[in-house]
């Protein structure tokens, strides 16, 4: 090999090997961002708090309660005893949904005269309402359907009769709806763009603050084999981290990895170069490792969570943003990471995805290494 | 012995409006230890940087071991070394690795190097030290690594920026001791400083100032330079009160402090005596002694740069 490029490598893995503070990064950084966003961040809504003001008190009315409570959506945590408290425990925030019963619940029913049934909800996180509002719906359908077929059968007549329509609705790919199988994937992109971007945007700018640049400059090693020899360390430490990673969402989190795992781990590395060329870049420009820092920050931490679909989909977004998201690596091994894990589709529908990376990482290498030359200048 | 290792033509170097190296011409031979004597700013470092093939020449040429700094940068860059003020070594790094490090990029081929690389560790006395943390060494225990790291490659032309900054005076007289070996074996040694005592080491000095080099010779050619009177010190008392009065008088010029005497330059002594006893001795002041003194580099340094201001107000 390349005695130029072994010197470096040997050099940067001391470095690592001697500051305990890279190591801590390289374990402890996934393994908590993976936690943390895997149980913090979940966009199911489970154990609403559910208040019930419940007039009635008969035998209905509970029965039409328990439909809630036995569900796992909403949880009752209290009976009111007058109409005043529902205001204020909604402006309290001790409950996000309230359901107000009227007094002749089950004498209305059993005389054929539809009760008023009120429920409240709490729509300030207008994302959490509309799901408990379609929960909401499909119980009073479900109790209305029970009643009605209780008393078509009293009468003697066929219940079939009120369903013109049989209707079986399928989910594909995450049959169980569970936010946790698509919101994984996105993590990784997000714990593999963060990790090799703090990683190698110190790389540059730390032998400039060390004042070793110059030496480096004056040898007769060539820009090329300063990259090689600088990023192979952390190309190895990352491609452990996305083991790591990989391992702990599908056992731990029990994410589903229906496709080739080969193939991920290699659209994975694609990504990971696209990553440390943004880093490695960084650390050209910067002027400090403060500015590297804060630039590592703000380009890929936000644009990463905010632009690449992780949470929010880019189709609904403006127009103008939609652009901006084009310029995104991590869009594009979102839709590689979710597809492999979810669907278990191949290179086959992802290749243009696969494509853009490969155009990015070359892109990033090149504008770094030309914008090298000028700064040493 | 006395082939020419490095040439430089017209060399200019401009940043945008500014020139930092003006239309300098010099050459330096084979095992010569040539020195860039000047201010901070005066443009040693740019020099340097051109020399290194760092910097691309705005006008003009340099040729560095007979490659030209513009087309050959690469083949240069084999055959230097380079040292810093900063000791650019790695603090984390032991210091064998940090030799082990510096052989590598220069690419020598391991079997060759390892007895060599001992062999510097112990020229440099740092062989009970090797397993030490460079971090945890001492100044010039820095300074002598960073020398070897910039000789671990054999190179036959040896830059030093700054050398002994912040050295103590023991451990720079060894270092120049080592540098005159080098210099001897054939080694050709650039080197920039401020510090005049320093200069003083040199074969060759050339005097540097705003970008261009205003003398250029020997150390103790460039004290002969100053052909204008003589130098004289005088013992006084109260001395400050005398600079004060001194500084006015027709005759004299270059007036300066060195250590608790005064420094003037007269058209001669008696001419000279005769004027600054009436002057002291009409504003009470002792003069105790009058004599002329060989002018240190610094007397000449001054005096060189005063002058070219003065051209520079008449201009």
């Amino acid at each position: 090999m390349n005695s130029r490029i072994f010197g470096i490598m040997r050099k940067e893995f001391i470095h690592i090997i001697r500051d305990p503070r890279t190591l801590i990064i390289v374990l402890a950084i996934p393994l908590i961002m993976l936690f943390l966003y895997g149980y913090a961040l979940t966009l199911d809504v489970k154990n609403l708090s559910t208040v019930v003001y419940d007039q009635d008190k008969s035998s209905l009315s509970r029965e039409f309660i328990s439909k809630f409570s036995s569900c796992g959506y909403f949880r009752v945590i209290r009976y009111l005893e007058s109409n005043s408290e529902i205001k204020e425990i909604l402006d309290r925030n001790q409950a996000k949904l309230v359901i107000n019963i009227p007094i002749n619940f089950s004498k209305d029913i059993v005389s054929g005269k539809p009760p008023k049934v009120q429920t409240i909800l709490d729509g300030v996180n207008s994302n959490t309402a509309a799901i408990a509002l379609s929960y909401i719906n499909a119980i009073v359908n479900d109790f209305r359907e029970e009643l009605l077929e209780g008393r078509l059968k009293v009468e003697n007549i066929d219940p079939e009769i009120m369903q013109p329509i049989k209707y079986k609705p399928r989910i594909w790919y995450n049959e169980t709806l569970r936010s946790i199988n698509f919101l994984v994937p996105g993590i990784i992109v997000l714990i593999l763009m963060v990790l090799s971007v703090l990683l190698t945007s110190m790389t540059i700018v730390g032998e400039r603050e060390k004042g070793t640049m110059e030496s480096l400059v004056v040898s007769p090693l060539k820009t090329y084999e300063l990259a090689i020899g600088k990023l192979f360390p952390y190309v190895l430490i990352a491609l452990m981290d996305i083991i790591l990673v990989i391992a702990v969402g599908s056992f731990w989190f029990k994410v589903p990895v229906k496709g080739n795992v080969i193939l991920l781990f290699f659209l994975s590395t694609l990504f990971l170069f696209c990553a440390l060329g943004i880093g490695f870049f960084i650390s050209i420009i910067a002027r400090s490792g403060t500015e590297a820092f804060l630039i590592a920050n703000i380009l890929t931490m936000l644009p990463s969570v905010l632009l690449s679909g992780f949470v929010f989909p880019i189709k609904s977004m403006p127009p103008f943003v939609q652009f901006i998201t084009h310029f995104i690596p991590a869009k594009y091994f979102l839709t590689i990471i979710r597809g492999i894990f979810l669907k278990g589709i191949g290179i086959k529908y992802l290749w243009p995805e696969s494509v853009a990376l490969l155009v990015f990482a070359f892109l990033i290498f090149g504008a770094g290494a030309l914008r090298f030359k000028k700064t040493i200048e | 012995m006395d082939e020419v290792r490095i040439i430089a033509e017209k060399l200019t170097k401009k940043f945008n409006d500014f020139t930092a190296v003006d239309n300098i011409s010099f050459q330096v031979k084979r095992g010569e230890i040539f020195g860039f004597l000047g201010p901070n700013g005066a443009g040693k470092t740019t020099v340097i940087r051109m020399l290194c093939a760092l910097l691309d020449p705005t006008s003009g040429s340099a040729k560095v071991a007979g490659y030209d700094v513009e087309k050959h940068p690469e083949e240069i860059k084999k055959l230097i070394g380079y040292m810093s003020q900063k000791f650019s070594l790695y603090n984390d790094l032991t210091v064998e690795e940090n030799v082990d490090f510096f052989t590598g990029i220069y690419g020598s081929p391991e079997k060759q190097t390892l007895k060599f690389k001992q062999e510097m560790i112990k020229r440099g006395g740092l062989e009970d030290k090797k397993k030490i943390l460079t971090g945890t060494l001492s100044g010039a225990w820095k300074q002598r690594l960073a020398l070897i790291c910039a000789l671990s490659h054999k190179p036959s032309i040896l830059f030093l920026d700054e050398p002994t900054a912040g050295v103590d005076p023991i451990s720079r007289r060894q270092f120049w001791d080592y540098i005159y070996e080098l210099s001897n074996q054939g080694v050709t040694i650039i080197v920039t400083t401020h510090y005049l005592d320093e200069a003083e080491y040199c074969n060759t000095i050339a005097l540097m100032n705003e970008g261009r080099i205003i003398a250029k010779g020997s150390p103790s050619e460039l004290k002969k330079l100053k052909a204008w009177g003589v130098l004289v010190e005088l013992e006084c008392k109260p001395v400050a009160q005398a600079f004060e009065i001194l500084k006015g008088c027709p005759g004299c010029s270059d007036i300066g402090f060195s250590g608790m005497h005064l420094h003037l330059r007269v058209d001669s002594l008696e001419k000279g005596e005769f004027v600054i006893r009436a002057l002291l001795d009409k504003h009470n002041i002792n003069l105790k002694r009058i004599q002329e003194v060989t002018p240190s580099l610094e007397d000449v340094f001054v005096s060189l740069i005063e002058e070219e201001e003065k051209k520079k107000v008449k201009v």
